[in-house]
C-alpha cells in the first residue's frame, strides 16, 4: 500500500475521524480535510498537516522500508509536495534549494551541481559531482559514465511530486556505490492522488513553461494519469553581459498507472523527453531518451515484498566533433521487509543492473572501447534489532560486484536512543565507494592529436569511512529541528598523474588524495503562528585534504571540489486568509576557495493567490537581492551569471 | 632579424594556453630576460616534454619566415577541421607563391607531425591542387592566379593565412602583419565559420587583432558540448598549472634519465 495513504490513515486516526473503507482516493482526501489548517481547507496537501504529523510523514529511502522521519537514523531532510509548489520552484534542481543539506550550483541555463558535504567537482581538473546518488520513483538517473548526473535530462510535473528524500551521508548499505555522500530520492504521487485535469502554465524572463495532467479511473481497482509538459529555457549571461547562449527547450511526457487489490499493487510508469540546447560558440546539444518501469508490492502484517524493473534508455549528441552516446540501461531488483520476531525487522535485497552504451567519440575525448557493457550486481540485508523500548541497532552489510573494481562490501552499523517522547539520538558508522566509471577507465584525451590523458585500468575506487551523530528532535508540537554531524574518512581520491615515470605527458588517474571533512547539518521547523511557519537551515563543512606519497600534486587539493564552507537559509511560510500564501527564502552561500568565487544572497519570494477552489495564480521573484550573481567560476574565466528572474503562473485544477 | 615577442611573459595571467606561453617571453629587454630565464627554461623543457618541441635559447633570433613557419605549424593545434582526415591521410600545408617560407617550412619538418601525423608540404599552382589540403599559405605580393587561388579555397574547410596588410579582406581567416619587428597575426573568425573552422580561445588570446564574432569566452569547460566532459578545461589548467609542481616534475624527470 501506498505509505502516503497510510500515512493519511494514521492521521485521520489520530484525529478520531470515521475511516470510509473501500476507496482509497476518498480515504486519504478526508483525512488531509481533517488535518488542513483554516487557509487552505479547499486545498488539502500535505505541508497542512501539523508539525507533529509532519514529523511523522512516512519515508521511503533511509531504511528501504516505511519509516517515520522521527526514527530514520540518518541526515534526511524530506522536501515535501507543498513546499516545492510554494517555491515556485520549476525544476527538480531548483526545488532541490530547498533541502538545507544540499549545495546546489547552477553552472548553465540546464546544467548543475548538486552535492552533499562537498565534492562539487572542479571542472578545471574535469572533477565532477560524482558522489551522490539520485534516484526518481527508484529509477536511478546518474550516468554510469562518469557518475555524475545530467539534470538536463531530468524532469517531472512538480504538481506529481508526493516528496523528495534528501539524505546526506552514505547509503551504500541500501542503495550501492556512489551513494557516497547522500542519496536523493524523489517520489512522485500515486495515480490515484493526481485525478482529474490540471493545466499549469508560466511566463517569465527566463523561463516558459506549460504542463497539462489528466488523470482517471479505469476500474475499482486501477488509477491512472499522463502528462505532458514543455519548457522553454532563456539563456543565461556571460559575466560581461553578453548572452551565455544556453537557451534550451523540452518537451516531455508520461504516464502513471496503479493497480491494487488486497494486500498487491502494481505499478506501470514510463516518460519520454526530446530537448535541444544552444551552446555558446558551437552547433546545439540534443538530448533525448524514455523510460519504463514496474514495480509489484505484496504487503501483509509481516512483510513488505517489492519487485521492480526498469528499462531506460538516455542519449545525447554533441555538436559536430564532440561526440554522442546512448545509453541503455536494465534493472531488476527484489526486496522484502520482514518482521521476524517482535523486535526484529530484517531487510533483504538484491538487484542486477546492466549498462549498455555506445558513444561516438570526440576528436579530443575519446572512451576506449566505444561501447561496453556493464553488469552490476549487488545483495544486501539489514537487520534493524530493538533492544528495550529507547534503543535499536540496525546494522547491514551489501555485496555489490561492480564491472571495474569486483566485488566490495559495503558494510553501516547504526543505533539510535529514544530520548523521552519526543527526542532521538542517533549514530551510524558506514563505508562506501565511488566506483570506477568508464570515464576514470577508458578515457583518452588528445590534444594536437596527441594524446594528453588516458584512463587508468588500475584505478581504485574513491573510498569513504563515515562517521555520523545526530539528534532529532520535536520539544513542543510546534518546533522541530535536527541536528547531523559528521566526520568522513577518505582514501583514494582522484588525482592526476604522470603515466610513466620517464615523461610529463601522458597523464593518466590516480588515486593518491586522501583526507578528513567533518561538518554540521542543522536545520529547524518553527510555527510561529497556525499561519505563519519559519524554517531555518545551516550547512558547514571543512575540508582537510591532502595528497599521498608519490602524488604529482598537479592542479592541487582544489581537484577534489570547489565547495562553499557555509551555507545558511531561512525559509517563511505565510498563509495570509483564506486565499492568499506568501512565501520568501533567503539563502547565503560561502565564499568558493579556488577557483575562487564570491559569496552570495539570494532571496526569493513567492506569492499565491486562489481564485477559486480550481484556479490558483502565482507569481514568484528570484535573485531579488542580486540583479546578478554567479554561482561558480573557472580558475580563468568567470562563468556565467544568473540575473534577477521572475515567473507569473496559473494553475487550474478540477 | 625578427624577434619573436608578443609582449607578454609566458606566465603573465591571462594566458590559457601553451600557445602563448610559447610564443611569449623572447624579450629583448634583458633584465626581463634575467627575472624571466628560470622560468623560461624551466617552460621550455616542460612544454618540449608536452609537444616534442626542440626548446630554443631565448636570446637566439629568427628570420620572420621561419617565425611565420613554426607559427603555419601551430595553428593546426588551435583549430578544429569539420571532417576527420582519412587514417593515413598526412597533414597538408600548402604554400602559394614563391617565398622563403617555403623553404623553411621543410627544414622545420623532420621528425614533426601534426595531429599525429605525418605533414606534407606541397606548393599549389591551380584549384585541384586545393583536395585534401588544411593549412594554404599566400605568399605576400602574390600576383593575380594566385589571388584566384585563395578566391577558390574560400568556403572551403581549409585554415587560409595570407601575409599582407589588410590581407584579412581577401577571404583569409588568419594573416600575418609585422608590428615593430615583431612577426603577428591577425584572425578572422567570419572567415573561419565560413570555412567551417572553430579556433580555440588559446590562439584568439595570442592574435594582435581578432575580427568578427569572437566569442566572449570559451565556454565549453561548463557548457555541455563533449558531454559536458570539457576535455580542453583540464589541458588548459595543467598547462597553466602552479609552476611549482612542474620544476618538481622538470626535476623528477631528469633524475629519472640521468640517475646519477
Amino acid at each position: 500500500m501506498n505509505s502516503m495513504h497510510r500515512n493519511a490513515k494514521r492521521c485521520a486516526r489520530a484525529r478520531g475521524l470515521k475511516v470510509p473503507g473501500g476507496a482509497r482516493a476518498l480515504l486519504f482526501l478526508s483525512a488531509l480535510i481533517g488535518a488542513a489548517t483554516p487557509a487552505y481547507a479547499d486545498t488539502p496537501e500535505l505541508s497542512h498537516l501539523s508539525l507533529e504529523e509532519l514529523a511523522n510523514v512516512e519515508v521511503t529511502s533511509a531504511a528501504k522500508s516505511n519509516q517515520p522521519l522521527s526514527e530514520a537514523t540518518a541526515a534526511i531532510y524530506v522536501i515535501s509536495h507543498d513546499d516545492i509548489l510554494r517555491s515556485g520552484a520549476q525544476s527538480i534542481p531548483e526545488a532541490l534549494r530547498l533541502a538545507p543539506n544540499l549545495q546546489v550550483t547552477q553552472l548553465t541555463a540546464s546544467n548543475y551541481v548538486v552535492t552533499a558535504r562537498g565534492f562539487g567537482g572542479n571542472p578545471d581538473a574535469q572533477n565532477f559531482s560524482n558522489k551522490l546518488l539520485v534516484l526518481i520513483d527508484g529509477r536511478s538517473v546518474y550516468t554510469p559514465l562518469f557518475s555524475g548526473v545530467y539534470y538536463d535530462a531530468q524532469e517531472v510535473v512538480l504538481d506529481d511530486v508526493a516528496r523528495i528524500e534528501v539524505i546526506s551521508g552514505p547509503g551504500a548499505t541500501l542503495w550501492g556505490a556512489n551513494a557516497m555522500n547522500g542519496v536523493i530520492n524523489i517520489i512522485t504521487r500515486s495515480a490515484a492522488e493526481t485525478q482529474g485535469v490540471l493545466l499549469a502554465a508560466g511566463g517569465g524572463n527566463l523561463e516558459k513553461n506549460v504542463s497539462a495532467r489528466f488523470g482517471d479511473k479505469l476500474n475499482d481497482a486501477t488509477e491512472y494519469r499522463v502528462y505532458t509538459k514543455v519548457v522553454d529555457n532563456s539563456a543565461l549571461q556571460l559575466a560581461d553581459g553578453a548572452s551565455a547562449h544556453d537557451a534550451w527547450a523540452r518537451a516531455q511526457g508520461g504516464f502513471r498507472l496503479d493497480w491494487g487489490r488486497g494486500d498487491d499493487a502494481l505499478t506501470l510508469q514510463g516518460d519520454a523527453y526530446r530537448a535541444t540546447e544552444n551552446q555558446l560558440g558551437t552547433d546545439d546539444v540534443a538530448i533525448a531518451g524514455f523510460n519504463a518501469l514496474t514495480r509489484w508490492q505484496h504487503t501483509t502484517d509481516r512483510s513488505q515484498l517489492q519487485v521492480q524493473a526498469y528499462v531506460d534508455e538516455t542519449q545525447r549528441r554533441s555538436p559536430i566533433g564532440a561526440g554522442a552516446f546512448v545509453l541503455h540501461t536494465y534493472d531488476v531488483e527484489i526486496q522484502d521487509a520482514l518482521a521476524v520476531a517482535a523486535n526484529q525487522r530484517i531487510v533483504w535485497g538484491a538487484g542486477e543492473r546492466i549498462n549498455s552504451y555506445g558513444i561516438t567519440n570526440a576528436q579530443a575525448l575519446l572512451f576506449v572501447p566505444e561501447s561496453r557493457s556493464l553488469t552490476l550486481a549487488n545483495l544486501f540485508t539489514q537487520d534493524t534489532i530493538s533492544l528495550g523500548k529507547a534503543f535499536k541497532l540496525t546494522l547491514g552489510i551489501k555485496l555489490e560486484d561492480d564491472p571495474y573494481s569486483g566485488w566490495t562490501a559495503l558494510p553501516d552499523a547504526r543505533a539510535s536512543w529514544q530520548l523521552g517522547e519526543r527526542g532521538l539520538l542517533w549514530a551510524a558508522a558506514s563505508k562506501s565507494i565511488r566506483s570506477p566509471t568508464p570515464f576514470d577507465d577508458d578515457v583518452v584525451e588528445k590534444s594536437a592529436g596527441q594524446v594528453f590523458l588516458t584512463g587508468n585500468a588500475g584505478f581504485e575506487p574513491e573510498r569513504l569511512t563515515a562517521y555520523e551523530l545526530g539528534y532529532r528532535a520535536q520539544p513542543t508540537t510546534r518546533v522541530s529541528f535536527s541536528i547531523s554531524s559528521f566526520y568522513n574518512v577518505y582514501h583514494d581520491l582522484r588525482t592526476i598523474e604522470p603515466a610513466s615515470s620517464t615523461a610529463f605527458i601522458p597523464l593518466h588517474w590516480g588515486n593518491l588524495m586522501q583526507g578528513d571533512t567533518y561538518g554540521l547539518e542543522a536545520w529547524s521547523n518553527l510555527q510561529v503562528a497556525d499561519w505563519w511557519r519559519l524554517s531555518p537551515g545551516v550547512r558547514w563543512l571543512q575540508k582537510d585534504l591532502r595528497f599521498s606519497p608519490g602524488a604529482s600534486g598537479i592542479l592541487g587539493l582544489a581537484q577534489a571540489g570547489d565547495d562553499p564552507s557555509t551555507q545558511v537559509s531561512i525559509r517563511s511560510s505565510m498563509n495570509l486568509g483564506r486565499s492568499v500564501t506568501f512565501d520568501a527564502a533567503l539563502q547565503h552561500v560561502s565564499d568558493l576557495p579556488s577557483p575562487a568565487s564570491s559569496g552570495y544572497y539570494d532571496l526569493t519570494a513567492r506569492l499565491g493567490w486562489r481564485l477559486s477552489r480550481a484556479v490558483e495564480l502565482s507569481v514568484s521573484g528570484f535573485d531579488l537581492t542580486n540583479a546578478r550573481h554567479n554561482e561558480f567560476s573557472l580558475a580563468n574565466n568567470d562563468g556565467e551569471v544568473i540575473s534577477r528572474s521572475f515567473i507569473a503562473e496559473a494553475r487550474v485544477i478540477f | 632579424v625578427v624577434y619573436l615577442s608578443l609582449g607578454k611573459t609566458w606566465n603573465a595571467p591571462g594566458y590559457e594556453s601553451g600557445a602563448g606561453r610559447f610564443f611569449g617571453a623572447m624579450p629583448r629587454d634583458h633584465r626581463a630576460l634575467r627575472a624571466s630565464g628560470r622560468w623560461l627554461a624551466l617552460f621550455c623543457t616542460f612544454y618540449s616534454c608536452l609537444a616534442g618541441v626542440v626548446p630554443v635559447s631565448a636570446a637566439e633570433a629568427y628570420s620572420a619566415d621561419a617565425v611565420k613557419a613554426e607559427f603555419l605549424y601551430r595553428f593546426a593545434g588551435y583549430v578544429e577541421w569539420p571532417t576527420e582526415l582519412p587514417a593515413d591521410a598526412p597533414f597538408t600545408i600548402a604554400v602559394v607563391g614563391a617565398d622563403g617560407v617555403f623553404s623553411e617550412l621543410q627544414q622545420l619538418k623532420p621528425g614533426r607531425t601534426i595531429q599525429n601525423r605525418p605533414v606534407e608540404i606541397r606548393r599549389v599552382m591551380v584549384a585541384s591542387d586545393l583536395e585534401r589540403v588544411q593549412i594554404l599559405y599566400v605568399a605576400p605580393r602574390a600576383r593575380g592566379g594566385a589571388r584566384a587561388l585563395l578566391a577558390a579555397a574560400v568556403g572551403r574547410p581549409i585554415l587560409i593565412v595570407s601575409d599582407e596588410a589588410g590581407g584579412l579582406a581577401a577571404g583569409s581567416a588568419v594573416n600575418f602583419v609585422l608590428v615593430d619587428r615583431h612577426v603577428r597575426f591577425e584572425i578572422s573568425l567570419t572567415a573561419a565559420e565560413r570555412s567551417r573552422l572553430k579556433i580555440n580561445s588559446g590562439l584568439l588570446s595570442v592574435a594582435a587583432k581578432v575580427e568578427g564574432a569572437r566569442p566572449h569566452a570559451d565556454a565549453s569547460c561548463w557548457q555541455m558540448p563533449a558531454f559536458g566532459l570539457a576535455p580542453a578545461c583540464l589541458r588548459r589548467s595543467v598547462l597553466a598549472a602552479d609552476p611549482r609542481v612542474l620544476e618538481r616534475w622538470s626535476a623528477r624527470l631528469a633524475r629519472a634519465a640521468d640517475p646519477r
